[in-house]
């Protein structure tokens, strides 16, 4: 390997402790035998790495964690707390304002079919021919009616038709 | 060897995590007290701005809550935190560097307020570190994003290629070549290239 080869391998995997075995001691062998080389890891280390390694660590203030702390536990109350009020609300606002109109109208129309039902249904007509045979039984009655009978006697012909109708 | 702060990270406990999951937020914390120092050290040395970083922090920490139920431990913990630290510390940054300068300029005014109020040896030693810290901004600032976030996971962060491929989700060779023009770009911006 040329020096150009040997000082990029020092400026990555050699100085970052990433080359193997081989490469290192043949980087070591090459470093002992060339002052040009030699050198540059040299300068390289001085200029580029120690500067960086000698940077104090450092911790986040504390007022840092107190906020993410707050931020959380405004999301879990958001999360928790609403969620009876939030079904009362959806309640109130969702089914409520939304099915009033709907459930009167749905009974305006169910007490308008109920009352067609009624007038113009079975249950008319059958009112009707209720109506009609009353009428007709009373007319055929008052027919064999005595002018002065009681009543007893007036039902005692026990015709087919007394005994159907009366 | 493993920073101090990465020693902490390996500490988390499946246990924890899985406490965490399910609601426990003492369990959350003792996540956050174990990789805060990961997450904030990163997203300073890439937005190099302590308001802004403590925002990724916030950021990053919320974002590791609402994803913690889906998290199925196919893949470390850490790993994951590293992906979620530097994709948010990256983007904030990204966001930012158009008024970068300004701000930098303001923290610049904090510090020097915060000075006066020092000893003669407090500021002996403050001074030491603004030096360091300068120094270490300088060289940050002549790195691209992309080679930026490269460069803090490997030289402050002590993570590997195989570590930094899975936080910045690029290939190993993409790191190499990502550090390799970093440290290009830092030997010329500190007169040594």
């Amino acid at each position: 390997m040329d020096c150009k080869k040997i000082q990029e391998i020092i400026m990555t995997d050699y100085i970052d402790a990433e080359a193997s075995k081989t490469l290192r001691e043949e980087i070591e062998a090459h470093l002992k035998t060339c002052e040009g080389c030699r050198e540059f890891e040299q300068v390289l280390r001085e200029r580029v790495s120690e500067p960086f390694r000698k940077s104090e660590e450092v911790k986040p203030p504390e007022e840092v964690w107190q906020r993410i702390k707050e931020t959380i536990e405004e999301e879990q109350a958001e999360e928790c707390a609403p969620s009876l009020l939030e079904r009362l609300l959806d309640l109130m606002r969702n089914s409520l304002p939304a099915r009033r109109p709907a459930f009167a109208f749905s009974t305006a129309i169910s007490v308008i079919l109920i009352a067609l039902f009624f007038s113009v249904g079975p249950f008319h007509k059958q009112q009707l021919v209720k109506d009609y045979i009353e009428e007709k039984a009373e007319f055929m009655v008052s027919l064999n009616r005595p002018v002065n009978g009681d009543l007893e006697r007036d039902l005692s012909f026990n015709t087919a038709i007394e005994r159907y109708l009366f | 060897m493993l920073s101090k702060i990465l020693e902490e990270m390996e500490d988390i406990q499946r246990e924890t995590i899985e406490q965490a999951q399910a609601g426990d937020i003492a369990a959350f914390e003792r996540i956050y007290r174990a990789a805060s120092g990961f997450v904030y050290s990163v997203a300073l040395r890439i937005t190099n701005n302590r308001q802004e970083a403590q925002e990724v922090a916030q950021d990053v920490f919320l974002k590791i809550y609402h994803n913690l139920k889906g998290f199925q431990f196919r893949s470390s913990f850490k790993t994951w935190v590293y992906r979620v630290t530097a994709n948010t510390a990256l983007n904030a940054y990204k966001k930012m560097s158009r008024d970068l300068n300004r701000r930098q300029d303001f923290d610049s005014i904090i510090d020097t307020q915060a000075v006066s109020v020092d000893t003669k040896k407090e500021m002996e030693e403050r001074q030491e570190r603004d030096e360091q810290k300068s120094r270490l901004e300088s060289l940050l600032n002549s790195l691209n994003p992309d080679q930026r976030a490269a460069i803090v996971l490997r030289e402050i962060q002590g993570l590997n290629y195989e570590e930094i491929s899975q936080a910045l989700n690029i290939n190993i060779n993409t790191v190499r070549s990502r550090l390799k023009r970093a440290r290009q770009a830092l030997l010329a911006a500190s007169g040594g290239g």
